[in-house]
């Protein structure tokens, strides 16, 4: 370590400059958008208003440490609601993922025809922005005004989409329906990188179209699949517009604190308390800051652990 | 933290000081012309946020009459659509307006949260005499004048004469007949329902309990009480649970999408609204011109003509203006003014002052443009309605949060055990909590 502080040579000098050089918009941009807001967030959270009487004198701000974070933890609103973000992931990840490595390896599969139509057709969704998505699945969940309600009702269907127990399928498939086609293309994508020659050989030792996809590609895009399936999860804790959505409709049991993030919304714009809302989502961000490297995790043991048996 | 968020504000509070006082001085050497001799003749430009019908036109006409003030107004969403969140955060971030509109239910959140101003300093408590007793009540808390009424909101009953006709029907004057009438309907029409009850409106919840008699939040010895456990909000729990849970009553909320479709259908009777829902019904039906009658709210049998209201709404100086003194003359020319109801009347018909005096000129003006509403006139029925508005009913320092909270306990209500009732009580719990925590005294 002297040896480097002391007097390093002046071309690796000027190399390391031009590293930093380029490296600089990165911890520039990280530290704008993403340091200073959490740090802004801690400090929110440690302060919080109190009140004295009946409130008529205003407020002042105090020093509450961790209470916001201890309350969090003691609050039935932010558990339920993680415990359902959490069953929403379980249900919505696996079926995006299995759908949407479904359409990628059709796709790729030399079967398919006009590929590019597909492709831009199973994007089209994406491109509808999320909450005008949520608009539009909610007009055809409300019964007297959708086409689809009525016409299931004419084949003897009585769904309600809204009541609590189905509530969490309907979001579920404005999601898939929204994300399905992004994650397919991305996979498919992923799928191109197939050496062409390993394809050629598995064809030669007699592997049919479905033995070729399940032994040879699905293996050789693990790491796409492990990246869709984390932002899925990410997405899936931050579930935010389609309940928002949701709740303002007719007999919705979608409430205020629905999810994680609609209670820190609530607690921050209904009830002006913002050092609960920053706790909770600080709370939220190490949920998901644990669930991705829980996640990393796995896949790189599992993918060592193939490489050793690879070699 | 502490020193540095509160030091701009002490800051900001001294120079509306200062200038209140120069703004005094100068009034008192320029015999009476008022700010408009400082700086020559230009007027004050003052700031106003609104999501009002017809308020342009009231500003309109103020600016128009008014050559030492202007003012500029700027449409936000409705309050509780995000208009609210986006004045708490502009007042935090000081760069708030200089005047606002807040409804009844969240004065008392603004002022706690100190996001509005007292108007006392400026003659607010002068004021008095104009308003009936509830409505001032609503205003001046805590020894303070927190806003001037605008518009209030005594409920009426909007029904359908056509349809009460079809079914052989006459217009429920109480509540028993109400039920009476929702069963008849249902049962010639299965598609068709007396009225709506939501349970994602707790603001009706409230404005009918309100009509019952009950009073949810007091302030004995200096303390919120939080109280849902009278016989009133009983007696409205249990009166609304077989209907809403028999769907003889529609469970959506008024003005929304569903509710929309079946009003334009003629599936709903009868409306529980405002003097201002009378607009509403107008632009959102227009084809049911004439076929639209107002009728007091049906009463609880034995018990004295009450009544409650939904909706209505005052203005406000926020935070951090600096020109109290002129935001005051708009408020008071706005929230009493033949000028201002005749600017406004025509645009969002229904719109009911809150200054006694002005409502002669409301009704003038409502009479004799409308005419999408038969029989009794909507000002006749809404007078009488606002002599009977129970005097106890306060608000809770937390509506946003409260009424937000009542709504997601009444959610699950209708499958869950215990229904409305049930709800209430949890609802009562959570909002006794919300303010201890918050560090508010707190009994019961």
């Amino acid at each position: 370590m002297s040896a480097l502080t002391a007097s390093p040579p002046p071309a690796r000098r000027r190399r390391r400059l031009h590293i930093a050089l380029l490296l600089a918009p990165f911890y520039l941009l990280f530290a704008v958008a993403f340091v200073a807001p959490l740090g802004y967030g801690l400090v929110l959270s440690l302060f919080r208003e109190r009140f004295t009487g009946l409130g008529w004198n205003g407020s002042h701000l105090v020093f509450a440490g961790f209470h916001d974070y201890a309350r969090a933890l003691q609050d039935s609103r932010f558990l339920d609601g993680l415990g359902r973000v959490l069953l929403y992931a379980v249900v919505d990840v696996p079926l995006m993922l299995a759908i949407a490595l479904v359409l990628a390896l059709l796709l790729d599969s030399a079967l398919t025809t006009a590929r590019r139509f597909f492709q831009a057709l199973l994007l089209l969704p994406h491109f509808v922005p999320g909450l005008i998505a949520a608009l539009i699945w909610v007009y055809l969940y409300t019964p007297g005004l959708s086409p689809l309600t009525s016409w299931l009702n004419d084949i003897g269907l009585h769904i309600d989409f809204f009541s609590s127990g189905s509530v969490l399928g309907s979001i579920i498939n404005i999601s898939l329906w929204q994300w399905i086609g992004y994650n397919s293309v991305l996979l498919y994508v992923a799928l191109q990188s197939v050496s062409p020659s390993v394809l050629e050989a598995a064809r030669l030792d007699g592997a049919g179209e479905i033995r070729t996809a399940l032994s040879i590609k699905v293996p050789h895009i693990r790491p796409a699949l492990v990246v869709s399936g984390l932002f899925t999860v990410i997405g899936s804790l931050q579930l935010f517009t389609e309940p928002k959505i949701l709740q303002g409709s007719a007999g919705s049991t979608v409430t205020a604190s629905w999810t994680p993030n609609l209670l820190a919304f609530s607690e921050a714009f209904n009830s002006n308390d913002y050092s609960y809302a920053a706790a909770i989502s600080l709370l939220l961000a190490a949920v998901a800051g644990v669930l991705s490297l829980l996640a990393m995790k796995l896949v790189g043991r599992v993918d060592r652990s193939s490489q050793e048996a690879d070699s | 933290m502490h020193i540095s968020d509160t030091q701009p504000a002490a800051r900001r509070r001294i120079a509306a000081a200062l200038s209140a006082v120069c703004c005094l001085l100068l009034a008192a050497c320029g015999s009476g012309s008022g700010a408009a001799s400082i700086g020559g003749n230009r007027p004050t430009t003052i700031t106003y946020w609104t999501w009002l019908g017809g308020m342009q036109q009231v500003v309109d006409r103020f600016n128009a009459t008014h050559s030492d003030v202007h003012v500029v107004l700027s449409k936000i969403p409705a309050g509780t659509s995000g208009g609210y969140s986006k004045m708490f955060t502009a007042v935090r971030a000081g760069n708030a307006p200089d005047a606002a509109t807040v409804e009844y239910p969240e004065l008392p959140a603004f002022a706690t949260q100190g996001a509005i101003q007292d108007l006392t300093p400026y003659g607010g408590a002068d004021l008095r005499s104009r308003y009936p007793a509830w409505v001032w009540g609503m205003v001046d808390q805590g020894g303070k004048v927190w806003g001037l009424p605008r518009d209030i909101a005594p409920m009426v009953l909007y029904y359908r004469t056509d349809l009460l006709a079809q079914y052989g029907l006459t217009v429920p004057t109480t509540w028993e007949q109400y039920a009476a009438a929702a069963r008849t309907i249902h049962r010639r029409d299965p598609k068709a329902v007396i009225g709506a009850f939501s349970t994602g409106d707790s603001a009706l919840l409230a404005g009918l309990a309100w009509q019952a008699g009950a009073q949810w939040f007091s302030t004995p010895g200096d303390s919120w009480k939080v109280s849902t456990q009278d016989a009133a909000s009983s007696r409205v729990a249990a009166f609304w649970q077989p209907l809403v849970g028999g769907g003889l009553v529609a469970n959506e909320p008024a003005y929304a999408q569903q509710w929309t479709a079946d009003l334009q259908a003629g599936n709903l009777v009868t409306a529980i609204g405002g003097p201002w829902s009378a607009a509403y019904l107008q632009r959102l039906a227009p084809k049911a011109a004439g076929k639209w009658a107002v009728a007091p709210m049906p009463q609880w049998p034995g018990q004295a003509a009450g009544d409650g209201t939904n909706g209505g709404s005052t203005m406000v100086l926020l935070k951090g203006s600096k020109h109290p003194k002129q935001v005051m003359e708009f408020l008071d020319w706005v929230s009493n003014s033949p000028d201002s109801i005749k600017a406004v009347e025509p645009v969002s018909p229904g719109a009911y002052p809150a200054a006694l005096a002005d409502i002669p000129v409301a009704k003038q003006v409502f009479d004799s443009t409308q005419t999408y509403y038969t029989g009794t006139s909507l000002f006749d029925v809404a007078a009488q309605a606002s002599t009977t508005v129970g005097t106890g009913w306060q608000w809770g320092p937390d509506m946003a949060q409260s009424l937000s909270d009542l709504n997601d306990a009444l959610a699950g209500s209708m499958t869950g055990p215990g229904g409305l009732r049930a709800a209430m009580d949890s609802w009562e719990r959570t909002t006794r909590a919300d303010l201890r925590e918050r560090g508010m005294n707190v009994s019961g």
